[in-house]
Order: C-alpha cells, then structure tokens, then sequence
C-alpha cells in the first residue's frame, strides 16, 4: 500500500484521485470546485498560496480539514493573518514561512491568533540566526503560546524523550514519506524552493544524502547533532555552514534537559507524572 | 460568525423607561413587532444554513427590554423555537435589563426562556443612572429593591458596573464591598465606560483618567484573588484572565477578541444591523443595512462597507500600531473598535483603554504565576509558560 503523501496542484487532483493528498491553490474556490464535500476522503490537507484571497469561502466546505496557510513574505504579510482567523471555527490551522528577516511578527501574530506554526529555516542566513533565537525564547517562555511552534516544538519532544527523529520528519520533507508534485506532475524533495534535482531513488533520498555527507567526514561527521538533524542544513548546498543552527539546537536542547529536570523534580514532589 | 455558533444582540425595542445621563443609544419609539421578529428569525436561520452554523444566541435587550410585556416574549419564543426546529437550528435566549421595570409577573418567561438568569447594570457609586427628572439615589432603591426581590424568587442576576471618577476615588475595596458583601452579588462584571452618541458632560467626565483607572483595576484584580476567587465570585473579564494565565480555558469579553466581526451583530427595533448595540444605537454611519430590506442576511453582511471596516482594523493596527511587539497581543488584538472611535474620533488606532488592560494583564499574569509556584516546588520557565503544550503532545 502506498503511503506517501503527495503535494499536488489543484489541477492535478483528478490525476492523483485514490491516493492521499494535499492540494494546493492560490484561490480558495478553486479547491472548492475540485474538491466538493462528499469527495474529501483523500484529502490530508490543504494549502493556500495567497493570503489575500477571499477565505471566507472555506468557512462552509470541509469542516476539519486541516488549512495551510503559506506565507512568501512574512515580514510583509503578517497582518493578512487577521483574514484567516475565523477559519479556526472549521479547521485546524496552521501557518508555514520562510526564516527570513521580519519573520518573527508572523509568528507572534500567528501565535496570538491560535494558528500553529512551521518554520521553514532552509539554510537560513546568518543575519536572521539572531531572529530565530528570539522567536524560539518566545515559543519556551511566552505563555500565550498555545500551539506548537515546528520545527523547535517536535524537536523539543525529540530531545525530551530520546526520540530518534530528524528534522527531514518533523518539517514532512522526507520524500521517503512526503513527495512535492510539480504542475507538470514532476514529483520533488518536498522543501521550498521546490524543483531542485535529486538524482536516484526519492524513497531513499534522506538515507543516502545522510550517509554521503558522513563519508565525507565533514563538519556533520563529529557534529552532536546529527541524529536530530540528518544533514537537514547540509541540504541543497553542502558547504552550508552550520554555526548559527547549532546555536539554536543548544537552545532546544538546554531547554529539553531543563524541562526534563523539572519533570523529575514534579515526580519526587506529586509521586506522578504531570498530565 | 462562521463557527457552530452564532450570536446577535438583538433589541426588540429602541425606547427605555430611564434616562440614564452617560447612555450612549439614541433612543426612538420603536418597538418590533412579532411579524417583523419572524422575518428577522428567518433571514437568520436562511445565513446559518448557508454558512454551516448550528447554534443561535439571541442576546436580548433595548433599549428596555421590559417596556414590553412577558406575553410578548413567550410569543417571540415560540415563533423562534418552531422556526428554528423546522431548520434543525438550536437558539438560546439571555437578558439583559435594567430591572426598573420588573416585577413577578416576569418569573415564568424568565425562568421559561432565559434559563432563570437576567443581566442587569448598576455601578457604584450612581451617578449617572436614573429615571427623568428623578435623582440618581431614587434609581439605586428602584433597582436594589427589584434586584432583591429578583433573587429572592430564585433568579440568578448578573451585574454589569461602569467605574466613574468616585469609584475610582473609593477605590477597589469599596467598590468591591458594595457588589459582594453588601448586595450580595457573587456575578458581575466590570466594563469600561465610552462616550458614544450625542456628548454631554456626564459622558465627557465618564472618560477616566487612565493611571487611576489602571491601578484601580490592577487593585480589584488583587481584592479578588485575594477574597472572591477561591469562594467562587464570578468578577469578568478579570476570572477569565486568571482562567487564561493558568492555562484553562477561557472565555474573553468581545472586546478582546482577535475580530468582532466574527463574532456577533446587533439588530435594533427597526432592523438596522451593526457590529454591536453600540454602533447600531450611537452611529448610524456604521450601520450594515437593514435586515427588512430585500436582501438576504448573509448578502448584507457581504457587501457591507461599513463591515469591511471593521474586519479590516485588526490587519491596520498590526501595521501601524505597536501591539504586534505586545507580550498581550493574544488577549486583546487591539481592543474595542467603539470605544477607540467614541474616544479618539479615529477608528484605525489601538484601543486608548491600552494601558488600563496592560494593567489588568500584568497584574494577574504576576497572581496566577504566584499561585502556580505556590503549588508546585519549582517550575521551570518552559513549562510553567505551556506546560500543557509539551506535555499533552
């Protein structure tokens, strides 16, 4: 049985029919003309392209379908958010943008609004690695946070609990799971900027470039964090330097091994488990 | 607007029975009649099908709601519960009143179709509430009087209290002392005061200063915890900020709502639809359409201007205010569009009452997390901020 997710055009949805989806659009009736109510078994989510078309229309179709809301500029959209608010009535929410500078406002709007959050760090630019210590601090201390903020939040619980889990799984861009269909039905890594070439077997991809980028016994060889990361920043181009990322996987795990001592601490006070 | 729940203020008549000197309604003769209330049932029920809505609140009031008669509502009921069960609706009723002109004979369509609950207003102390050419003392007996025979007949009354300059000059023990200990009240809430409609003086000395107003808030905030919380005083909005700092589930006034465009209309005796019973009673400028007209509901609230408006100042303030570095962005969003225009003349800025919740805010975020360490050992940053976002995962 096939389990890949696909992110597919709305235009291909005939195209993909049986096999499960997320269908992407700039404009909000398009995805309720090709997906009615009735046809939405399929359907893992949907992704809107462009905030300022009209969302109201999503208010009465497909109540519970996940919503993607995918910001290109974050540092100029922010407050588009607004828009989509009320769709948290009808479907779980979440909100994707690019680590670029001014991103934090969407986050904090986002945050406010209940909207969950993706990051999407690619190979960030060290000028915004400041940017990304500042929004993790308000994802760990901030208590109006109440969604998670990915990738900090699963890689959190990761290094919390000992979980073997990379960053390829938590942002769903391993095409071993995930595949990113192009309008001309190419499928690609599912990480923006979408497109670029991979040689060999998708299914294996993440296995192959985290072994090829071992062997070379570069900076990924002797680095701590490996086993969470996968070579995820090494990814497209290799010679990415990971200084300011690690900064930021030493924030989560301080907080990890802090949250960890105070659940101990909880257990010898309460003699239980905080639920 | 577009979840299962709907709610509209809904005022079957625009007239009232005091003349309360800082009220903000433009008061008219009007009432509405029960054939118009079964063409505003219907055009309701017509927008809750279209957009998926299952639920119904019709929040009740005036004008003076009891200028009309028990009869009439009973009526009004069962018009709106046939409609409603035709359309597998459900629709809930709540009043709000000023008492005056209560009486028994209320008891059964209260206890019948508002669940044995009324709202009413009182502040303290009255300056500005009375009946014409009456003082505002004589205002205070009429209402203490019909509130206690209320409540001795079982019926649960909630107050709403508007601060003036001597509250604030008793300060937050008197203030609280009169409700709770003297009245009895163990439900109220506290509301900021705005100066819609026509001015007059009493509106423009109704506008506190903002320091006093602050630390008079922060002080009832602390009276409270201190002496309601645990007996189980219901004090809004400030229970449901301690509810939000401790990580339950909390229902914030509309005021501090992301949009209130989402959330509600109001309806007035002669069919104009606005955002709320502010605006649909103070600024005709700011009114949706009128819901007798020949169009639907849903289409009015479409192609309203004055609606785009409003959905339109949250995305504004974020741009141009400084509420998106605000650590309380999350429960407030800017604030009350009435009371920024009403105060300001300008409808595209934060709410002025800013640091007045800023106030509020801080104060109870210091309690609950004063409480929180109280009960625990320790407690690291991470997880007291959201533990149960970390935790439940």
């Amino acid at each position: 049985m096939n389990l890949i997710v696909y992110n597919i055009p709305v235009e291909l949805v005939e195209a993909f029919r049986g096999q499960k989806v997320i269908v992407r659009s700039h404009d909000p009736s398009e995805l309720l003309r090709a997906l009615p109510n009735g046809a939405l078994a399929d359907l893992v989510a949907v992704q809107l392209l462009r905030l300022d078309s009209d969302a109201e229309a999503l208010s009465s179709w497909g109540h519970g379908v996940p919503v993607e809301l995918v910001m290109a500029d974050p540092a100029a959209e922010f407050a588009k958010l607004y828009r989509h608010a009320k769709l948290l009535d009808k479907h779980p929410m979440r909100v994707s943008l690019p680590v670029v500078p001014g991103f934090a406002k969407a986050v904090r709007v986002a945050v406010a609004l209940q909207f969950a959050v993706k990051l999407e760090p690619g190979q960030p630019d060290p000028g915004v690695i400041g940017e990304m210590s500042e929004v993790l601090s308000f994802f760990l201390h901030n208590p109006s946070v109440g969604q998670p903020v990915e990738y900090f939040h699963s890689l959190l619980m990761a290094m919390l609990h000992g979980a073997p889990l990379t960053l390829w799984e938590i942002q769903e861009e391993d095409p071993a799971a995930m595949r990113y269909v192009l309008a001309d039905g190419t499928q690609v890594v599912p990480r923006p900027p979408f497109g670029t070439v991979v040689t060999g077997e998708l299914g294996n991809f993440v296995e192959i470039f985290g072994e090829g980028l071992l062997a070379e016994r570069g900076e990924c060889a002797g680095c701590e964090y490996f086993g969470h990361c996968g070579g995820y920043f090494k990814w497209p181009r290799r010679d990415f330097s990971c200084d300011g990322v690690k900064a930021v996987f030493r924030e989560v795990r301080g907080a990890a091994e802090e949250l960890r001592g105070d659940l101990a601490a909880f257990d010898q006070v309460t003699g239980e488990t905080p639920t | 607007m577009i979840g299962n729940q709907f709610s509209v203020i809904l005022l079957p008549t625009n007239k009232c029975n005091v003349a309360c000197e800082y009220c903000f309604e433009e008061k008219t003769a009007d009432f509405m009649s029960h054939e118009q209330l079964a063409v505003v049932t219907e055009k309701l029920l017509d927008h809750m099908e279209g957009n998926a809505i299952r639920g119904l609140t019709l929040y009740w009031q005036g004008g003076e709601v009891m200028l009309l008669t028990p009869e009439w509502f009973e009526r009004a009921e069962e018009i709106i519960g046939r409609a409603a069960e035709r359309r597998g609706k459900v629709v809930e009723h709540s009043l709000q009143t000023n008492m005056i002109g209560y009486s028994p004979k209320w008891n059964g369509v209260i206890a019948g179709m508002f669940g044995n609950s009324v709202g009413t207003s009182m502040d303290y102390p009255n300056l500005y509430r009375k009946a014409k050419n009456r003082a505002p003392e004589h205002y205070t007996a009429m209402w203490t009087r019909n509130v206690r025979e209320a409540r001795e007949a079982g019926i649960q009354v909630g107050v709403i209290s508007i601060p003036n300059k001597e509250t604030v000059r008793l300060g937050a023990e008197s203030f609280y002392s009169y409700f709770v200990d003297e009245l009895g009240i163990t439900d109220f809430q506290v509301n900021t005061s705005f100066s819609g409609g026509e001015i007059n003086d009493a509106k423009k000395e109704s506008i506190l200063e903002m320091d006093g107003l602050a630390g008079f808030f922060a002080d009832l905030t602390r009276i409270w915890v201190e002496r309601g919380y645990e007996k189980g005083v219901k004090l809004g909005p400030i229970d449901q900020l301690m509810s939000h700092f401790r990580g339950e589930g909390a229902c914030l006034p509309c005021i501090w709502r992301p949009n209130c465009t989402d959330e509600f209309v109001s309806i007035d005796a002669r069919g104009h639809v606005a955002q709320c019973d502010c605006w649909v009673t103070s600024y005709p400028d700011y009114w949706f359409g009128n819901i007798f007209d020949d169009v639907s509901f849903t289409e009015l609230m479409q192609k309203s201007k004055a609606r785009q408006k409003f959905q339109a100042r949250p995305e504004r303030l974020m741009k141009d205010e400084s509420c998106v570095g605000c650590d309380y962005l999350s429960i407030c969003h800017g604030g009350c569009p009435v009371r920024t225009y009403s105060i300001t003349g300008d409808f595209f800025v934060k709410d002025p009452y800013c640091q007045v919740y800023k106030a509020m805010f801080s104060t109870m975020e210091e309690m609950a997390a004063r409480m929180a360490a109280g009960r625990s050992r320790r407690s690291l940053p991470v997880l007291r901020a959201h533990g149960s976002l970390l935790l439940g995962s």
